[in-house]
Formats: C-alpha cells, sequence, structure tokens
C-alpha cells in the first residue's frame, strides 16, 4: 500500500495549517476559503484534491503555485516557499479554464512557454511536435487558438501544462470540457506519468476521474478537510470478497457456492454472479477507435492518443536513443506490463489497428519503467478503468436504487443477478 | 504550369538560402553602385558649378535682417567705420554660401536613404518574403505610376473654383499618397519581422549560456505579436501610416519651402510622436492589465518567470514596437523632408539656383542655416549683485519693514522667513534689471565662448523678443541693435513677437566674446551734417528669460535628426513603463486614466510649473488656503519630477534646427533612465507582493 507520508523524501508538497481568508477593499474578512489544512504529498504520488464547488481546492492549488498568499499556516514546494521562481521550473500547471493568448496558433502558444522554461531550440521543437501530435492538434496548430472550440482550448492546456517534463503536475478540473476520448487520454496520461515516478494533483468534482487514477485523496468542504486516504482506505468494502474466472456454467458456480457454505459451516454464501460490464466510456472510445480505424474524419482537433514521447521516460529525449531502445527492448516489451502490475493501457487494445506506433508506445512506457516505484508497483488498489472494479459502496447503492440489473452511472461494471 | 504552380514554386524559391544569398549580394551592389553614381554625377556638376557660383556673393546676406512679422532690418548704409572689418564679413558670407552648396552636393544623404533602404530590403529577402514584397510592390507602381507620372495634374473633382485660392485634389497627389501607404507598410512589416527575429534570439542567447534572458525575450516577442494582431494598437498603426502618407499632400506649395519643411517636420515628428505615444500607453497598460484580468498571467507567472523578467519583457517588447514604429515614422520624415529640400525655394528656377541669378534666396539661405541646421545656443552674461550688496539690500528692506511693524524684530522666525523672501525678490529684481533697458538708453550684452563659432564661418543669428508694459502685440517699438561696436541698425519690433536678427561671425572678437549693444530708441543722422540724433523709444523695455539668445551652427542637421529620434524613443520608452507600471496594481480603464494623466502632466510641466507660479497670493481669504496648499501639494512635486522631461522637447528643438549634442542625449537617457527604472522598481515590487488570483468561489 502506498502509504505517502512514511516515505523519508522531501515530500513534493508540505501544507500545514494552511489558511487563507480573502478580504474585501476595506480589509475586512469575507471568506475563509481555506481552513487549517494540513496534508503532505510524496514524490511520485497521484493525489486528489475532491470536493464541491467553492469548496477550497482551487484555492489550495494557486497557493501552492504562488498565485494566492497564505494567511496563515506554512506550505512549501519541494521544500522552498512557492515564490520561489526555480521551483516552478519543477511544475506543471493547468488552471481550471484555458486562459490563452487568443492572437498566438497553438503552435506559437506552446513555443512562448517553452521559451519560459529555456527549452534549447531543438528540444523545443520536438516537444512541441510530440505534444501537438499528443492532443491531436497537428492540423490545425496553425490558427489563431481564439478560433479554437473549448475542448481544443483545453487539448493545448494540457500540452502547455506539459512541456516543461514537469516533475509535479498540478491539474484543476482537466476534463471539464474534453470529450470522452479526451478524458480517457488524460486519465491515460496521469497513470503513465504516475508510472515514471511524477508527482500529479488532480483536482476534481467528477469523482470517476479521481478514482480511475489517484493514490491518495483529500476531500474538502468549506475549505475543511472532511475525509484523507488511499481510494483502499476509502473505499474497499472489507467484508465482501471477489473472485475473477473465465466464463463458468451454472453448474460450476452452484459447485463453488456448496464449497464456499461447506467450509464456513453454512455461515457464508455467494451473493451475487455477474457478467463484467464496459462502463459507457470504455464502449464510446471504442466507438470512436473503429471510427477512425475506418478513416471517417473528423473536423476540428483530432484525437492523437499517443503520449509525447519525451514524457514517457527521460531516456526517450533524443531520436536516436529512442530507436536504440525500441531495438533493445523489443524482447522485454511483453512482459512488462503484466508482471509490473501496472493496469492494462486501456486505449491500448482499440488503437491497435490503426496506429503501429502504438506498440511502440507500449514497449517505451513498459521499458522505461523496469523498476517501478517499489512502493507502489504491485499496486492492485489502483484501479484502471477497464479493469473490472470492486463491488463498491457507491455502485451497490446506485444499483439498489436503481433495482436489479439497472447499470450505474459510471460504476456499473457489473451485470448483477442474485441466485 | 498553372498560375498557382509558378505561384508555388516562386514561393519555394524566395524561402531557399541561394535565392537569399544572391539576392542580398544583387541589392547591396546596386545600392553601393547607386550612390556611387550619384556621388560622382554630383561632385562633377559641382565642379562645374563652381565658376559660376563662386563670385555671386555681392549681396552680404550676414547684413540681412528678416523677422517672422515679415519686418525687415535693412543694413545702415550711412555710415561707415572699417571697410577692412567689413570685407572680412563679406568674405565669410561667401564662405557661408559655399558651404551650403557645398552641403547640398554631400551625397550623405542619398548614402543615409540608401543605407535604409537596403536594410528594409535584406530584411524582406531574408524572411523569405523578397518576392512577395517585390510582386506587391509592382502591383502597387502599376496603380501608382500612371497616376503620378501620366494624369499627375489632373484634377480627381475637378478644378477649384476660381479666387477661392484653395488647390483641388490632383491624380498626382492620390498617387502619391497610395505610394506613400505602400511604402511605409511594407517598411513597417519588414521591421517589425525583424523585431520578432531579434527577440527570436532569446534562444541563443540561451545556448551562450546567458540564463534568464529568454524569458524577458519571450514575452517580450509575445508583445510584439499582440501589437500587430490585436485590433487597438492596429488602429494606431494604420492611422500613423496614413496620417504621415497624407501629410506631404497637406504642404501649401505657395509658401516658402522654409515653413513648409518647419511645417512638416513640425507635424510630422511631433504628430507621429503622439500618435505613437499615444499607441504605447494603450499597448503597455493593455498587456499588462488585460493578461491579469482574463488570467493568462496565471500560466506565465507559474512558468520559471520572476516578476522583474515580466515587466522588463512586456516593457521592452512595448519599447521594441514603438522603436519600429518610431524608425518607420522619422526615415519617412527625413527622407521626405531631404526630398523638399531638393525642390525649388521661394525665388529659385531649379534647387539651389535662385531666379535673379545672384547667390542664394532668403528663402533657400535661412532653410540651410537656420532650419536643417544644428545650431547651438549662447545666453548672454548679465550683471550680477555682489554677496555684500544684497545682504545690504536686504537689511535695508528688513529695517524698512521695521518702521511699519516693529513687532517682527522680536521674532527670529519672521525674520528668516522676511530674509528668505527679500533675497529671492532681489535676485529677481537684479536678473530683470539685468534685461531691461530704459527710454533712450542702451545695455551691451555680452556672449562668450563663441571661439568655436568664429572658426565654423558660418552665420550667427540673434533670436530676441521684446517686451514692454502690457505687451500690446499692436504696439511697435524701435530699438537699436550695434554689433561689436559697429553702427546701430534701427529695428521696428512689435512687442512679445520672436525676431531674428543675423551677424556675421567676424564680429566675434578673439577672445570668442561678442558684444551687442541695444539701444531703446532710434539714432537718425544727419548725412550732409555727419551728427545724429536721439529719439527715445516710448517706454521701458524689457527682454525675457528665454527672449535673448545667439544661435550658431554646429554639426549636422543629419546627426541632429537622428539624435532627436533617440531622445524621442526615450521618451516613448519612459511612457510604456508607465503604462506598465500603473497596469500592475490597476485595471485596464484606470490604469489607461492614470498613465494618460501622467503623461499629459509630463509634456505639460514646463506649461503647469509656470502656472503654479501664479497661482494663488491674490486670494487672500483664508479658506482658500487649505484648497491651494492641496493643490501644490499634488501639482508641485509632478511638475517638478517631470520638468525636465517637457524641457527636452525634441520636436521644437529639431524645428528650430537647434543642436542636440550628445551630451544632451546622454544627460536624457540619464535622467529619462533613472525614472524609467524608478517605475519598473515600483513596479516590480507592487507585482511581488500581488495576487494574481481571486476568490473564485461562491
Amino acid at each position: 500500500m502506498n502509504t505517502a507520508p512514511t516515505k523519508s523524501a522531501t515530500p513534493v508538497v508540505a501544507c500545514r495549517g494552511l489558511t487563507k481568508v480573502f478580504r474585501d477593499f476595506w480589509m475586512r474578512a469575507r471568506v475563509r476559503a481555506v481552513d487549517n489544512v494540513t496534508f503532505e504529498i510524496a514524490p511520485g504520488e497521484i493525489f486528489g484534491l475532491l470536493g464541491p464547488n467553492g469548496s477550497g481546492k482551487s484555492t489550495t492549488i494557486k497557493i501552492i503555485l504562488g498565485l494566492l498568499h497564505k494567511t496563515r499556516g506554512q506550505v512549501a514546494v519541494f521544500g522552498k516557499s512557492p515564490s520561489d521562481v526555480a521551483v516552478k521550473k519543477r511544475i506543471g500547471y493547468l488552471p481550471e479554464e484555458s486562459y490563452l493568448y487568443p492572437f498566438l496558433n497553438a503552435r506559437e502558444t506552446l513555443e512562448y512557454y517553452a521559451k519560459l522554461f529555456e527549452l534549447d531550440y531543438r528540444v523545443r521543437n520536438r516537444r512541441i511536435d510530440e505534444l501537438l501530435d499528443m492532443v491531436g492538434l497537428t492540423a490545425v496548430q496553425h490558427r489563431p487558438v481564439r478560433e479554437y472550440s473549448k475542448g481544443m482550448q483545453r487539448r493545448i492546456g494540457i500540452a502547455q501544462a506539459l512541456i516543461n517534463d514537469p516533475e509535479l503536475l498540478i491539474l484543476d478540473e482537466p476534463t471539464t470540457g474534453l470529450d470522452p476520448i479526451g478524458t480517457r487520454q488524460i486519465k491515460d496520461l496521469i497513470l503513465a506519468l504516475g508510472r515514471r515516478g511524477k508527482t500529479v494533483i488532480l483536482s476534481s468534482h467528477l469523482l470517476s476521474d479521481v478514482e480511475d487514477c489517484v493514490d491518495r485523496m483529500i476531500i474538502l468542504y468549506g475549505g475543511k478537510i472532511r475525509a484523507e486516504g488511499t481510494c483502499d482506505q476509502l473505499l474497499t468494502t472489507e467484508d465482501q470478497t471477489i473472485l475473477e474466472f473465465e466464463p463458468l456454467d451454472e453448474a460450476t458456480i452452484s459447485e463453488i457456492d456448496r464449497i464456499v457454505r461447506e467450509r464456513t459451516g453454512g455461515e457464508k454464501s455467494l451473493l451475487r454472479v455477474a457478467k463484467p460490464r464496459q462502463k459507457l466510456e470504455d464502449l464510446f472510445v471504442d466507438i470512436v477507435e473503429r471510427a477512425r480505424a475506418e478513416r471517417a474524419e473528423a473536423a476540428g482537433a483530432q484525437h492523437g492518443g499517443r503520449t509525447a514521447a519525451f514524457l514517457q521516460g527521460d531516456g526517450a529525449e533524443l531520436g536516436e536513443q529512442l530507436i536504440s531502445k525500441l531495438v533493445a527492448g523489443d524482447s522485454a516489451a511483453d512482459a512488462a506490463p503484466t508482471s509490473a502490475g501496472a493496469p492494462p493501457q486501456p486505449t491500448a487494445a482499440p488503437q491497435q489497428p490503426s496506429e503501429p506506433e502504438n506498440d511502440v508506445l507500449k514497449t517505451l512506457l513498459a521499458e522505461a519503467n523496469p523498476e517501478p516505484q517499489p512502493a507502489k508497483a504491485p499496486e492492485p488498489s489502483r484501479p484502471a478503468t477497464a479493469a473490472p472494479i470492486p463491488a463498491d459502496v457507491d455502485q451497490s447503492v446506485i444499483g439498489s436504487l436503481l433495482g436489479d440489473g439497472a447499470p450505474g452511472n459510471d460504476g456499473g461494471s457489473r451485470q448483477e443477478h442474485r441466485p | 504550369m498553372t498560375l498557382r504552380d509558378l505561384a508555388g514554386r516562386l514561393g519555394r524559391a524566395q524561402g531557399t538560402l541561394f535565392f537569399k544569398v544572391a539576392a542580398s549580394i544583387i541589392l547591396t551592389v546596386a545600392a553601393i553602385g547607386g550612390v556611387g553614381a550619384y556621388t560622382v554625377a554630383v561632385k562633377a556638376d559641382q565642379a562645374a558649378g563652381q565658376a559660376v557660383v563662386a563670385p555671386q556673393t555681392e549681396e552680404p546676406a550676414a547684413r540681412q535682417a528678416e523677422s517672422s512679422g515679415g519686418a525687415m532690418a535693412g543694413r545702415a548704409e550711412q555710415v561707415n567705420p572699417e571697410i577692412a572689418r567689413r570685407e572680412a564679413a563679406d568674405e565669410i558670407t561667401a564662405r557661408a554660401i559655399k558651404a551650403i552648396l557645398d552641403r547640398r552636393a554631400d551625397p550623405t544623404a542619398i548614402a543615409v536613404g540608401a543605407a535604409v533602404a537596403l536594410g528594409i530590403c535584406l530584411i524582406i529577402v531574408w524572411l523569405g518574403v523578397g518576392l512577395t514584397y517585390l510582386g506587391l510592390a509592382l502591383i502597387a507602381s502599376l496603380a501608382v505610376v500612371p497616376m503620378t507620372v501620366w494624369f499627375g495634374d489632373a484634377y480627381v473633382f475637378g478644378p477649384p473654383e476660381p479666387g477661392s485660392g484653395a488647390d483641388a485634389l490632383r491624380w498626382g497627389d492620390v498617387g502619391r499618397f497610395l505610394g506613400g501607404i505602400v511604402a511605409l507598410t511594407a517598411s513597417f512589416s519588414a521591421l517589425m519581422q525583424g523585431l520578432r527575429l531579434a527577440f527570436d534570439a532569446g534562444g541563443a542567447a540561451g545556448v551562450l549560456g546567458v540564463s534568464r534572458v529568454a524569458p524577458i525575450l519571450a514575452i517580450a516577442r509575445n508583445v510584439v505579436a499582440e501589437a500587430v494582431r490585436m485590433k487597438v494598437s492596429l488602429v494606431f498603426i494604420v492611422l500613423l501610416v496614413f496620417a504621415l502618407a497624407a501629410l506631404p499632400g497637406m504642404l501649401n506649395e505657395t509658401t516658402p519651402l522654409r515653413y513648409r519643411v518647419q511645417s512638416f517636420l513640425q507635424y510630422g515628428a511631433g504628430g507621429s510622436f503622439w500618435i505613437i505615444a499615444l499607441l504605447v500607453l494603450f499597448l503597455s497598460v493593455g498587456t499588462v492589465a488585460f493578461e491579469q484580468r482574463d488570467r493568462v498571467i496565471w500560466q506565465t507567472m507559474t512558468k520559471p518567470v520572476a516578476p522583474w523578467q515580466y515587466l522588463l519583457g512586456k516593457w521592452l517588447g512595448v519599447s521594441g514596437v514603438a522603436a519600429v514604429l518610431l524608425a518607420v515614422a522619422a526615415s519617412g520624415v527625413f527622407l521626405f523632408t531631404e526630398y523638399l529640400r531638393n525642390t525649388p525655394a521661394l525665388g529659385e528656377s531649379a534647387p539651389y539656383v535662385s531666379k535673379s541669378g545672384t547667390g542664394l534666396t532668403e528663402d533657400r539661405r535661412v532653410l540651410e542655416e537656420q532650419v536643417l541646421a544644428a545650431r547651438r545656443i549662447a545666453l548672454p552674461i548679465l550683471e550680477t549683485i555682489t554677496p555684500q550688496d544684497r545682504e545690504n539690500e536686504i537689511q535695508r528692506r528688513i529695517a524698512a519693514e521695521a518702521t511699519m511693524s516693529p513687532e517682527i524684530l522680536d521674532s527670529p522666525r519672521i525674520l528668516e522667513q522676511l530674509r528668505a523672501r527679500f533675497a529671492e525678490e532681489i535676485d529677481k529684481e537684479v536678473a530683470t534689471a539685468a534685461r531691461t533697458i530704459e527710454p533712450g538708453d542702451y545695455r551691451i550684452f555680452r556672449f562668450e565662448g563663441l571661439s568655436r563659432a568664429r572658426q565654423t564661418a558660418r552665420l550667427l543669428t540673434l533670436r530676441y523678443r521684446v517686451q514692454s508694459g502690457g505687451n500690446d502685440p499692436r504696439d511697435m517699438f524701435r530699438i537699436s541693435v550695434s554689433i561689436a561696436g559697429g553702427p546701430p541698425v534701427p529695428i521696428s519690433a512689435h512687442l512679445e513677437q520672436t525676431l531674428i536678427l543675423d551677424i556675421s561671425t567676424a564680429a566675434i572678437a578673439d577672445d570668442g566674446s561678442l558684444e551687442i549693444a541695444i539701444l531703446n530708441g532710434e539714432i537718425i543722422m544727419d548725412r550732409g551734417e555727419n551728427q545724429g540724433a536721439l529719439i527715445p523709444g516710448p517706454a521701458t523695455v524689457h527682454f525675457p528669460p528665454d527672449g535673448l539668445e545667439l544661435f550658431y551652427s554646429d554639426g549636422s542637421y543629419r546627426a541632429n535628426f537622428f539624435r532627436v529620434a533617440l531622445i524621442l524613443w526615450m521618451k516613448l520608452a519612459f511612457i510604456a513603463m508607465v503604462g506598465v507600471c500603473a497596469a500592475t496594481f490597476l485595471s485596464f480603464p484606470v490604469a489607461s486614466l492614470v498613465a494618460a494623466g501622467i503623461f499629459l502632466v509630463a509634456e505639460g510641466a514646463r506649461f503647469l510649473g509656470g502656472s503654479l507660479e501664479y497661482f494663488g497670493g491674490e486670494w487672500d481669504d483664508p479658506k482658500f488656503e487649505l484648497w491651494r496648499f492641496i493643490v501644490r501639494l499634488i501639482a508641485q512635486p509632478l511638475a517638478y519630477a517631470f520638468r525636465f522631461y517637457a524641457d527636452l522637447r525634441p520636436t521644437t528643438t529639431l524645428v528650430e534646427g537647434r543642436l542636440v549634442t550628445w551630451l544632451a542625449v546622454g544627460r536624457a537617457a540619464f535622467l529619462l533612465g533613472a525614472l524609467t527604472f524608478a517605475l519598473y522598481a515600483i513596479g516590480v515590487a507592487i507585482f511581488r507582493r500581488r495576487e494574481l488570483a481571486t476568490y473564485s468561489g461562491q
């Protein structure tokens, strides 16, 4: 289990008694947006900030970024003050909305931000190419940003947040305005970065976003922490066990039930048998990918999907190195994803027919992470989108509310049937 | 091959290195060859013309006096003190004329023009748009050339009404206007692109290991993009281009050439400065304020960009845009002025050739010596009061005051105040007295440090302004001026009008001093008796502090023009910082108002300072005291702080043909730089403390 604060390394972000009071013109306290919040984020952690609108998520993030000044308490980013300029070299930030220069085009926008990091000309151009490809804006890179749709602007926002290959990525409501493909891409990206040992802070009120990705989270309400812990700690139902099989016939199921009853002296029995069911998100992604395979073209943003090479490992920075890695890492590639226990790449399967590079990426992803964070690697707790999800609390609640067999909104991954 | 294919091929061709190198070589060779051929032609022309021009000095122009009111003070021929001195003066005059004609043959202007044009062409070629521009230029000339060359004299809306006095619009004017727009727009876009390339070199700075520069240049480059692509600033740019292109058409060709050149310089340089200044104001405020309002700044400031880098980048970008606009406007004004200079002046059959065939015309001579010149100013050394006399006078006045109210002697505080007041009064009185002449009396004004002027062998110009009583401009005074002990020249002077008197450098003594005696009145000579009678003036006359100045040429007008442009740019850069600083903590509308207010106060600081001197004093009612105190509290520091800014007056200096020394440029750079840096420091301090995000919850 990945309980971050126990790590010896300096926490990436440490807040102690953090309080923010907004004042009006006459310096009267108007609102206490963050109230005595204490938490730490360890290196390599994917950290969720949850809460309804106005709960203090964005305020906390902006204090961490130095866009707001704390009223009381302590805050340190990489052990330094948020106003320290050097710290910002290691941070990528996506605001809750896309704030872009309307007069620049996508490429110029990324060039501008890349220059702020003093990136070398060649590195800059390669990263911009890869990022544009990743967010699917290569074809429209010379159109002014003001002509972009909201989703396209969001994509360029994501690209600018990644231009410096940040150690700490702060995503404020990253999936607003994105279609399911884009949403899925963000989640994949977060997981890919997590596997590379990057730290991610994810703020959202869309619970499925958070649940699919994060290691640990805090839930804020009214500026105060109401709950804190890993997904498992908060979500696992301890009094049930789930087994998974290849499809079984009724007789075998009955037999299993019989054995269970026998062994427990009739105290426990099989509660329900279900067939895995795709999430709507998976289905949607599947349909779009199939359409793409048939070369059906959509206007505007294209779904690049490939995570930029430079984000997949430090070694992938240079083209030559990339090729050598491809050649050398071929044999080790196949076993890596499963043996490392990393969740399977959800987009990988549907993309395979249309994009042969995807194999390359899979290889890279696996290869760039031969020895993942020890604490994280064998992590069954981080549920991947395509993996069967344990029957968690809210799903059963939704299930019972909707009646037998009705799918939960975003969690109903099984067809239920009670024996 | 279709036209599209051809265009595509040409488009690719102009981007190749081969094309760029070849085109650069061809252009450079053509420019050098052109200037060389012109120089040779002019020298030959000059050699041929020498024989004709040299002896034409029978009329000693140096003795002519000219005033803006049109009053002419002729030479007092009756008196004939030293023939030798007069001959010397004539010789110097002849040399001055020759100098003017030599200067005309000087190919510097053509060389400068060619260098500017070549620079712009090279930028265009290396941007990979050489053929595109060439094509556009051809298309433009297809429209412009027929208009100017073939139908130039045809009227657009029919001939003018007889007797209306005004000239009607001709096709030639329209053609020149269009041509001007095309040329200005092309130079502007090329220079702007060049500026972007320069800021792009930030990456190179990073490669060289100069860190922290790249973000500044990236921000600056972004401002350039914003200036071109946002409508607000584009409006000003278009306005500038149109105004500059239209201005030459506004000049009335019947007025003397010198006035045409002066108005063109005044409106061209002054008008351009104001348009660019307004653009700079709104661009600098907008680029910082809108970024905060639209929250775009969040992404910039969460990158490794320190507040000092951010503000410096913004300022640099705006100043760069200002520099490009000023460069376009200034070269436009400069080149057109040179064109005007090479058109016939009043009384000339061809440029520099007088219709009467004798020497230079008045119009030409004033233009060359006083307008397109770089002249220094000398002020008279005035009598002062010795400290002992001053002290005695103060004591006397205190004693006089004490006889009326003896209690003042008991209060040291009041005594001290009185001393200060009397000291100030006495100084003012002495200075005024030294510039005052009683009726029938005369005063000698001594100018020193004119050794350089003596060597240059040009003409000296005395500028003076007579004041008396209520300064009714209808009143005319007769005064007489005697140069270096020479015969008194009677002059009719309207009050409060600036008049000009030319003086030969021969009048300067060996020690570089020159004495000018001014008589309040007139001497009527009886030729037969050889004696004169003095007719005193009707009242006391006075010369204000800026009303008695001696000008002499020192340096070239072209270099002066460049220095004036530099000072104009420094002022723009200062305005840019005012805008940036105001926008660090104010929203766009408020910051614009504040910045515009500061700009106007700075421009009008002379006027403001003058007004404050007379502010109050007449209202003894104590209830005005507080009001007066508040006004002074705000206005006085502002007037004081910007006094020096207002005193720069680069456009006026240029129009009056006054020299701007490199020392003056350095002083302006130092003082404006200090002001700009102070504002920058304030801006950074504010920006560091500022919270860029606001509360976003309910």
